[in-house]
């Protein structure tokens, strides 16, 4: 048996070198883009109103949010180190200016399609993906929108939310801060009062949406955050699947992505939303990244309805993210999958709520964090059970693996139980990668680096299998390379 | 401060009985740990301690002794099992003399001529600090490893709605063994009895504490505790939290792994019922290598009582080959009983195993049917099913003549609340246990 | 065909989670009688035995099961047993934290108290724990143990039949107890339920093989397939079905049991 201290010090160079992968989706587009001036204020909010010739009740409810945000404080609670933000040194609004005017609503920027196409996703109708309907949004706008005639043909909305407002404004207004109210948090409340684009999707009853829909979310310009709102509807015996990838160039400054995710699920309905999680995530000594601040929530609102969050996280200097799902209807299902890797300083703190108010309502968390290099990665998690809502069932899963000496991996459950009949467990574990694993792949010839990657991968399979076939190959190569140089 | 306001609104009243720089600087560091909250203890806890707060409790400024009074004293004591014994009425502690036994050194100091820092750390002994003004110092020497037994019997009884503050200090010397029983009791009174005990306790190189924390109080009395327990070297402590019946009661167990090679266990139950209110808060700081932490918590709660748990394991960054787990598991027994449960890890280094789980359920149905299968009808076999589900705590107790009682306590209120007579109870069935392992 | 009925089951329809099991169950059962009930995985064999002793998590749908002339399906678990009705499980509970001594001796006393008994005493109990003890040759160590905690499957099986030998029912219901016991083990658990057989009780054997049936005895056979009793006779009929095995009885009766 060789010297322990030697093994550490072998083990986290190597951790290191895998740790240390290059970032592709760095690189910037060159584009003009209309960007207004950095800061906030009513002017600001009632320009980007302006700018998307918004209704007035739209406007409004920008402002109640905007007032409300004023009276609000960056919260801290989280086991991250968030500096304050400036949030007068951030331009709202940025969108790429279409030359020489449209010709046709379907152009599209060709150095947009090239952007788009560098990231693997094909905008021109010849070469779109078959399977995947795409929701396009660079900066603060959507730029295209594939595969909408066919799904027209089902009844099936998906544009962008901006579209929505225009062409289907009694379902944007009946839903929009249904779940996620203005006043949820800071984070939210901003979101609500200046919040540019995102996807809106409605499935009508009875119809099983036959593709993927999917939006792309790409920061390009400087200095700008992304406020990006999703608002997903599925009406009774629905179903839907829907992805969500975002990437965003290198910079040396920190940028901001403050999202909402609104999901109405009604009786019997399913919706299915898996995010890969890659915003540039700073560089090795910690500068730059994305600051990913968001709240996703779901309303279970009809009987046996379900929904199923899966994320992988792998980008953002630091995330905030609490997947969540409110099973208000009888029989309801939420579930929330997670693979979260941190490595260099990123910071992660994120998790789910688990709302039971339905009866006989069910939930299952399974969250494995990984955590490599000075990073920080926390779960978090709540499991509520109402007084009314009886034999509800929960079961979480929550594990760390840590891949350095020098990191942190923390878990934060909180269980609230007022129905005796309800069964809840909660399971969590940490430990470091097993030298036991690594040798016996060693001694089949497989070298550190590979066996870490073939360990982890495994480790993470059980939320990796949750995920879409396109996404899971995409997801489990990016793990992959964001472990490159990370194993000790 | 609002949750600690009568007490609060007490300093400025009265103020000639808090005037000083030591209790300046006391009344100072309260208000800022109720304010930041650091440890949530607010958060968790604020509103048991609200309820604890109802009553409008006489608090002994004077420090008037409270006499010994031998009959409720003895009543205290546990058959075949005879320790030093210490009683304390309300804020009053009577030692016994101890002249024989040079080892063990027991003595009553007043907070201002106390040879010692009066430390705190969590909001509780914060509080405590400003009131306790009697400190029970409590020594063994080190040096050879008999084993010391004390036990310090907590009676409240008053005439009138009391606030009794409490605080002891314990050194136990390098290798020396100590088996500490704190016994809170008070009997059923219309009398509204509030205690707030702070215990701290110094385990040297090798040394060893078995620490039984035990609460039978009545329905009208709340305990505000906090034990804080720091171990060197090579040290073994085992903490039994018993809360047998705790009317409003939070207690917060804190530890310490100062130096390598040391282990601890915690072992608690709560058996609630009524409208009591019942909080647990651990806090396990591995600081040091190779230390072992063991951690398992169980609630029974009936009727409208609440239950909280709230476990952290804190393993830091220099604390390499550290293993450290926790357990939580409940049985809520009425629609109206709650439990929130926080069980926490912090993990600041990558050489460690540890682990949380964290249950909430009911019986096992199936062990209920093959036990009505049996014969045995069903309010029995939930009874009998409830008490083996804390009987791994009580089984746990090293000492045999407490574990005795501990068991006869925990069957007679479960027994109590079944509507059968308790002829299947374990009292009775000592002796066959005995002779059946002949 | 003269001694007294015991059991009288007629027309019993039984469902769990909504889904029907028992299909239409006829069964009579006489004092002194061993009636022995096979028949292939899922055909509703443990299902019987879970509705005879009341198992909560079963609904019975339909019919009647009369028991020593009262109403057994009325009667709560508990008092099934004290009536006289034992289930040997086809997989033994345990129950950590309940010691052996003190659930018999629990088990033991709430049936006296149901027959108007005074509670045995301490010195009684013992030597009856004893005494059972030697009919399975079950070790004392067992006896203080946690109910089946960290028993093997035929130390499991023996601690039932113990358990059967302190309660003295006056039908007892072996389900499978032959299953997962070596060649051993079955001959003493066979043994020990010959000790007990008497001419004014009597047993149901459940199982899959014909293997037990050559140590325990049967008056009569019934084949159960998808709910119903499709054949009944005398031990021969174990025997063909051992040799022709459940496919035989499948194609002859799948036609009947679609409808």
């Amino acid at each position: 048996m060789s010297n322990p201290d030697n093994n550490i010090d072998a083990n986290s160079k190597i951790l290191d070198d895998v740790t240390a992968a290059d970032y592709k989706y760095g690189f910037t587009t060159d584009i003009d883009t209309d960007v207004i001036p950095r800061g906030l204020n009513e002017d600001v909010v009632r320009l980007i109103s302006a700018k998307k010739n918004e209704p007035e009740w739209l406007l409004d409810f920008r402002l109640k949010a905007y007032r409300h945000w004023l009276t609000l404080k960056q919260p801290k609670w989280a086991h991250i180190n968030i500096p304050d933000i400036d949030f007068q040194a951030i331009s709202y609004y940025a969108a790429p200016v279409k030359k020489d005017g449209p010709k046709s609503l379907d152009e599209v920027d060709p150095q947009i399609l090239a952007t788009f196409n560098r990231l693997g996703i094909p905008l021109e109708e010849q070469k779109v993906l078959s399977g995947m309907a795409v929701d396009a949004v660079m900066d603060s706008v959507s730029v295209k929108t594939t595969h909408r005639e066919r799904l027209a043909e089902l009844g099936v909305i998906f544009c962008s939310i901006s579209e929505a407002v225009k062409d289907y404004p009694d379902l944007v207004r009946r839903y929009l801060g249904s779940v996620v109210s203005y006043r949820d948090n800071f984070y939210a409340a901003l979101n609500s009062a200046v919040f540019s684009d995102g996807s809106f999707v409605y499935i009508p009853k009875g119809v099983r949406c036959p593709m993927e829909l999917s939006t792309y979310f790409r920061i390009n310009a400087q200095g700008t955050g992304q406020f990006e709102r999703t608002l997903i509807v599925a009406d009774d015996d629905s179903y839907v699947s829907y992805l969500e990838g975002c990437t965003a160039p290198m910079r040396d400054e920190n940028q901001l992505h403050a999202a909402i995710v609104e999901i109405i699920v009604e009786d019997r309905a399913e919706v299915k939303y898996s995010t890969v999680q890659n915003w540039w995530a700073g560089d090795a000594e910690g500068n730059g990244g994305v600051y990913n601040l968001v709240t996703k929530r779901g309303l279970c609102r009809g009987e046996s309805s379900k929904l199923s969050w899966t994320q992988v996280e792998t980008g953002s200097a630091i995330t905030w993210k609490y997947p969540s799902c409110i099973l208000a209807g009888d029989n309801s299902v939420g579930e929330f999958y997670s693979v979260a890797v941190t490595r260099n300083y990123q910071q992660a703190d994120t998790g789910t709520k688990m709302i039971h108010i339905g009866r006989n309502s069910r939930s299952t968390i399974v969250s494995k964090g990984i955590s490599a290099g000075h990073s920080e990665n926390s779960y978090r998690g709540l499991v509520k059970i109402a007084a009314k809502a009886d034999n509800c069932r929960n079961h979480t899963q929550c594990d760390s693996l840590l891949l350095s000496s020098t990191c942190g991996a923390h878990t934060f459950p909180v269980m609230q139980i007022d129905n005796p009949s309800a069964v809840v467990e909660h399971e969590a574990t940490t430990s470091k990668i097993s030298e036991d694993q690594i040798f016996y792949c060693n001694q089949r010839g497989i070298p550190d680096e590979e066996a870490v990657g073939l360990i982890v991968n495994g480790y993470a399979k059980e939320v990796m299998n949750k995920l879409p076939m396109e996404f899971a190959v995409e997801a489990q190569r990016l793990l992959q390379i964001t472990l490159e140089g990370s194993v000790g | 401060m609002s949750h600690f306001k009568q007490f609060t609104r007490l300093i400025e009243d009265y103020p000639q009985f808090f005037n000083g720089d030591r209790k300046a600087a006391e009344i100072e560091s309260f208000s800022q740990s109720l304010l930041a909250d650091d440890d949530g203890f607010i958060r968790r806890f604020g509103s048991a301690v609200a309820e604890m707060m109802k009553p409008d409790y006489g608090v002994n400024v004077n420090g008037v002794t409270s006499p010994l009074m031998p009959a409720a004293a003895i009543r205290r004591n546990i058959p075949d099992f005879a320790p030093i014994t210490i009683t304390c009425v309300n804020d009053t502690y009577h030692i016994p003399h101890l002249s024989t036994d040079q080892r063990v050194k027991c003595a009553v100091y007043d907070a201002d001529n106390f040879p010692f820092p009066i430390n705190a750390y969590h909001t509780p002994s914060h509080f405590n600090r400003i009131f306790a003004n009697k400190i029970l110092h409590i020594s063994i020497d080190g040096g050879n490893n008999d084993e010391t037994a004390i036990q310090i019997n907590n009676i409240l009884a008053a005439a009138v709605d009391l606030a009794a503050f409490r605080r002891v200090f314990v050194e136990i010397g390098g290798g020396a063994n100590l088996e500490l029983i704190l016994n809170d009791s008070s009997d059923s009174t219309p009398h509204n009895y509030f205690a707030s005990q702070f215990v701290e306790i110094f385990l040297n190189e090798g040394a060893s504490l078995n620490l039984y924390d035990i609460t039978d109080t009545s329905d009208t009395t709340s305990r505000l505790n906090e034990m804080k327990i720091k171990m060197k070297r090579n040290c073994r402590l085992n903490i039994f939290s018993l809360s047998a019946s705790a009317g409003k009661s939070v207690n917060i167990y804190d530890i310490d792994f100062e130096s390598d090679n040391s282990e601890a266990t915690i072992n608690g139950f709560v058996v609630g019922d009524g409208n009591q209110r019942i909080g647990n808060a651990t806090f396990v700081n591995h600081l040091s290598r190779h230390g072992k932490s063991n951690q398992n918590f169980k609630y029974v709660l009936d009727d409208a009582s609440h239950g909280t748990f709230y476990g952290e394991i804190f393993v830091w960054e220099v604390a390499r080959f550290t293993e450290a787990y926790q357990s939580n598991r409940n049985i809520l027994a009425s629609p109206d009983a709650r439990i929130s449960t926080e069980p926490q890890l912090l993990i600041y280094n990558d050489d460690v195993k540890c682990s949380h789980g964290a249950t909430t359920g009911q019986l096992d149905a199936a062990a209920l049917f093959y036990m009505r299968q049996r014969g045995i009808p069903e309010a029995v076999a939930r009874t009998m099913l409830t008490q083996a589900f804390v009987g791994d705590v009580i089984d746990a107790i090293p000492l045999l003549p407490l574990r005795d009682r501990m068991r006869m306590l925990v069957e007679k209120r479960l027994y109590k609340r079944s509507s059968r007579p308790c002829d299947n109870c374990r009292m009775a069935c000592d002796t066959i246990n005995r002779d059946s392992k002949e | 065909m003269d001694k007294e009925i015991l059991l009288d089951v007629k027309g019993l329809r039984a469902s769990v989670a909504g889904k029907e099991i028992l299909k239409g169950i006829d069964l009579t059962i006489r004092k002194g009688e061993v009636h022995a009930i096979m028949g292939p995985n899922g055909s509703g064999k443990s299902t019987l035995s879970a509705v005879l002793t009341g198992n909560p998590a079963f609904t019975v749908d339909a019919g009647s099961a009369t028991f020593n002339g009262k109403n057994l399906l009325e009667m709560a678990p508990e008092n099934r047993a004290h009536e006289g009705l034992f289930l040997s499980f086809q997989y033994p509970v345990e129950i950590p934290g309940v010691s052996m001594t003190n659930f018999m001796r629990a088990a033991l006393n709430e049936k006296r108290k149901y027959l108007g008994q005074e509670p045995i005493s301490a010195s009684d109990f013992l030597k009856l724990m004893r005494q059972k003890r030697a009919v399975v040759d079950l070790d004392n160590k067992l006896a203080s143990r946690s109910v089946n905690e960290g028993f093997s499957g035929g130390e499991k099986k023996r601690n039932e039949i113990f358990q059967m030998a302190m309660l003295e029912p006056s039908l007892a219901i072996l389900d499978e107890t032959d299953s997962g016991l070596d060649i051993d083990a079955l001959r003493i658990v066979a043994e020990g339920v010959n000790k007990l057989k008497t001419d004014d009780n009597a047993t149901i054997v459940i199982t899959h093989y014909q293997r037990l049936l050559d140590y325990i005895r049967p008056d009569y056979v019934h084949i159960l397939y998808k709910g119903r009793i499709v054949e009944t006779g005398g031990p021969q009929l174990a025997l063909v079905l051992e040799e022709k095995g459940y496919d035989e009885i499948k194609r002859k009766y799948d036609n009947n049991a679609a409808e």
